[in-house]
């Protein structure tokens, strides 16, 4: 379970986060939407504990990130909205090391890692550096190297960014199988058919705030006869011609 | 020519843009420019305008005083030429901007034209300052007219321009017709290898250098020229002209000169118009490696603790890294060849036998150049290695990974300076052990050695990293600008200097003039370099693991 309370972050005078709560109950997947520069980033980050925020908290299946970080962070997987990350290590490694950081025991890496490989197609970059990856085996790695310890919270900033259709879907199932395993996983993108989906519930936020949160249904039944994408350009402010 | 003009001021823009703007900063840069005009410009500048005058005044009597002009001048485009080089390769092929501008359509001319004002601008504060420092020397010598002055000022700005569109045209072949460089690294591995061959010669010839400067100063008076200028005068023409403008105030040939800088740049345009764009094809990320098979993989995936895992992956991206690797690791390994670049200039018998008895005959001398030279050295390699002083600036990107991780900040922080420990202790002590053993050194001095050198070291790297904790440089695309370009790398080497010549000096006072005994002398700086270690823990404790958590800059 993923809390998050009142939470406001400000850069100098901007605020990327303006008071904004929300929960992400075990079992859900809840789609993270919003226009750029809305705050999506911003709120992973402080979900993650890499910002801390000016006011409010943050809360992970029932550990205070402000209070005792490590344990929160232990139980995230978090993907980060670049994957261009330890480029000079090779794929392996990278696994290996995210591996050991979180403590995950050589059998179960072992078949973990197997199992990555051959769900995106890894196998043969495995042994080279990150560098000569393309934008979407970066991509892949990251999604795999955030998932090896298998985390009960998934944070994932639009993580399906550069997949090929396979991984895509690979990755979507997945997300499934966690949830119905009783775990949540809290994602953002900019693909309107995605959310719609794949979520249990949609989170809109425009400029820091929350606009909308509950499930597809709700949202439809508050707008008769218009349709997800519609709906979105409507509420975040643009002109719909 | 809009299109020029707007590229250029665009490409200085987002030079500008990439450079910190808060207080602290400006501040040390401050600091640091005092510290750079100080202890480099000012003695390259001295060096320059006495070389100049010595020349200009000993050739006046032989009416030759443009030779003495043209000299140096060729010793400022040879300069011009070699650490222009890097600048304008990774102006012309790896800045990042060029990869928006390209696809545009632009002229390859007007772009190269952009690129090459772009690399002027960055290059040339120390060439224009060497030039006018020079003219100094001059005109102090001799007393010319005014032609010669306006003649100077053209020269002041412009003579850095032909051995740039050197580097740009043989930047721009040797992209278009070898394989030679396939990524920014391999041209700074080049550069390294130059530097270094260069660096051995200059060693293995000292001896020899030195005769051939006699015979030549020999030439220079009996022949009225100098073979020298005569055959640098071939690759840098220029030179010749506008010296005798200087020296003699005459408008042919300062036209000429200029009419060679406008055939420069004209070369240099055309050739950027028939091969420039070609050159990118050469670019590729780095090849293929051999592949082990994927059991093989799994064999070796075994869990590890995390803070070895977290040690492992520094020690990678330092290896692996080349700016990195020839920056920090490889100083801590190669500095005994400067030992012994020294060692070969100085007129006295360093050979092994000669320090053995001198040993012998004098062992508590021996013994004290070793603790106090191990501490002073200690504390300098910790620092200008920059293992701390840039450990987490060297993070870049990747500094948010430190904080979404369930690793506490104390064991990275414990972690990096680590690293910088082994390092530089390794490096140091690998030679300097079985260097003592051989010289057959007081074991008890080693030992007092050893002890010393570990305090200075765990001091400043703790330092370097509190340091580069305060406000890291996390903001970069080049891994050199993170080391060149780091405020903090300067501070921490400026503090450790200052600390090394002050615990040097009070040592040697103690030691030598007030005849302190040398364990009574190394047992204070014992207790005064634990006292600094304590100093540092206590506002690591404090304070370190407070800046990494509020650092939010990325
Ligand atoms: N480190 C920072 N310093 C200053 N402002 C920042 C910083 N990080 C984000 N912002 C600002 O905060 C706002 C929210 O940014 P954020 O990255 O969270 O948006 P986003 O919803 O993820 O957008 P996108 O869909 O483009 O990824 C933006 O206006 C951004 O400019
Ligand atoms: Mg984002």
């Amino acid at each position: 379970m993923l809390e998050i309370t009142n939470v406001t972050k400000s850069f100098n005078t901007l605020k990327a986060v303006d008071d904004l709560s929300f929960t992400v109950n075990d079992g859900e997947i809840v789609g993270f939407v919003g226009p750029n520069g809305a705050g999506k980033t911003t709120t992973m980050k402080i979900l993650t504990g890499i910002l801390k925020p000016d006011s409010g908290e943050v809360n992970i299946n029932g550990f205070d990130m402000a209070k005792q970080p490590l344990e929160a962070k232990e139980i995230i997987g978090y993907i980060a909205d670049s994957p261009d990350m330890f480029l000079r290590l090779k794929g392996i490694e990278f696994l290996n090391f995210i591996a050991d950081i979180y403590k995950v025991p050589t059998e179960v890496r072992r078949e973990r890692i197997e199992n990555f490989a051959s769900r995106f197609g890894l196998t043969d970059a495995l042994d080279l550096p990150m560098q000569s990856y393309s934008h979407g085996m970066r991509q892949k790695i990251m999604v795999a190297a955030a998932l090896v310890h298998n985390p009960p919270v998934w944070i994932l900033d639009e993580p399906l960014i550069g997949l090929d259709p396979k991984s895509a879907y690979n990755l979507k199932a997945m997300m499934h199988e966690h949830a119905n395993a009783g775990n949540c996983v809290l994602f953002s993108t900019h693909v309107l058919e995605v959310a719609e989906k794949l979520c249990d519930k949609i989170i809109i936020i425009n400029h820091g705030k929350d606009i909308f949160y509950g499930t597809m249904e709700e949202l439809t039944s508050k707008y008769p006869g218009k349709d997800f994408e519609q709906i979105f350009l409507e509420m975040t402010g643009e002109k719909v011609e | 020519m809009t299109t020029y003009k707007a590229l250029t001021k665009a490409f200085i823009k987002s030079l500008q843009m990439s450079q910190a703007n808060d207080k602290r900063t400006r501040v040390t840069m401050k600091v640091i420019v005092a510290v750079v005009v100080l202890f480099i410009f000012v003695p390259v500048a001295i060096f320059c305008a006495a070389t100049t005058f010595a020349l200009v005044d000993n050739l006046q009597y032989f009416h030759i005083e443009d030779l003495g002009v043209a000299m140096v001048f060729h010793m400022i485009c040879l300069f011009t030429l070699f650490f222009g080089f890097n600048v304008i390769f990774s102006e012309f092929y790896f800045s990042s901007d060029i990869e928006y501008v390209r696809p545009w359509p632009v002229k390859a001319w007007e772009l190269v034209a952009a690129k090459f004002s772009v690399s002027y601008y960055v290059d040339n504060a120390m060439q224009i300052f060497m030039v006018i420092a020079s003219l100094v020397g001059f005109f102090f010598a001799a007393k010319p007219g005014v032609l010669s002055y306006v003649s100077s000022a053209i020269a002041i700005f412009t003579l850095p321009i032909v051995p740039l569109c050197y580097c740009g045209i043989l930047a721009m072949i040797i992209m278009r017709f070898t394989k030679a460089v396939k990524n920014k690294e391999s041209v700074q591995r080049i550069i390294a290898i130059v530097l270094a061959l260069l660096i051995l010669i200059f060693v293995i010839l000292f001896r020899v250098l030195a005769s051939c400067a006699e015979d030549a100063v020999h030439f220079f008076i009996t022949e009225n020229s100098s073979p020298f200028v005569e055959y640098l005068n071939k690759i840098f023409p220029m030179v010749h002209f506008i010296s005798k403008a200087i020296a003699y105030g005459s408008v042919p040939d300062l036209l000429i000169y200029i009419l060679i800088n406008v055939i420069a740049v004209a070369l240099m345009l055309l050739v950027a118009e028939l091969i420039y764009f070609k050159g990118f094809e050469n670019l590729v990320a780095n090849g293929k490696a051999k592949k082990r098979d994927f059991d093989k993989l799994m064999e070796l995936s075994v869990q590890k603790t995390p803070f070895k895992a977290y040690l492992l992956k520094e020690l990678r991206i330092l290896v692996r890294t080349p700016a990195f690797f020839t920056n920090c690791v490889i100083p801590n390994f190669i500095w005994p060849v400067f030992v012994l670049i020294i060692l070969k200039m100085q007129t006295y018998d360093a050979s092994l036998t000669a320090l053995r008895v001198y040993n012998s005959n004098k062992p508590k001398i021996v013994g004290f150049f070793l603790i106090m030279g191990s501490v002073v050295f200690s504390l300098v390699m910790t620092a200008i290695n920059s293992l701390s002083s840039n450990a987490i600036s060297r993070e870049g990107k990747h500094f948010q990974f430190m904080k979404y991780i369930p690793v506490p900040y104390d064991t990275q922080w414990d972690i990096k300076v680590l690293v910088s420990f082994v390092l530089t202790f390794i490096g140091i002590w690998m030679y300097l052990i079985p260097a003592a053993i051989l010289i057959k050194v007081n074991p008890l001095y080693v030992i007092v050695a050893i002890a010393l050198s570990i305090l200075s070291i765990s001091f400043i790297s703790y330092m370097g990293l509190y340091l580069d904790s305060v406000q890291p440089k996390l903001v970069w695309d080049d891994e050199l600008s993170v080391l060149r370009e780091n405020t903090n790398v300067a501070l921490c080497m400026g503090i450790a200097l200052g600390i090394a010549l002050a615990i040097g000096g009070i040592g040697y006072a103690f030691y030598a003039f007030l005849k302190v005994r040398l364990l009574l002398v190394s047992l204070g700086l014992f207790v005064l370099l634990a006292l600094l270690n304590l100093l540092i823990l206590w506002r690591t404790s404090k304070n370190g693991k407070r800046h990494i958590a509020e650092q939010e800059e990325m």
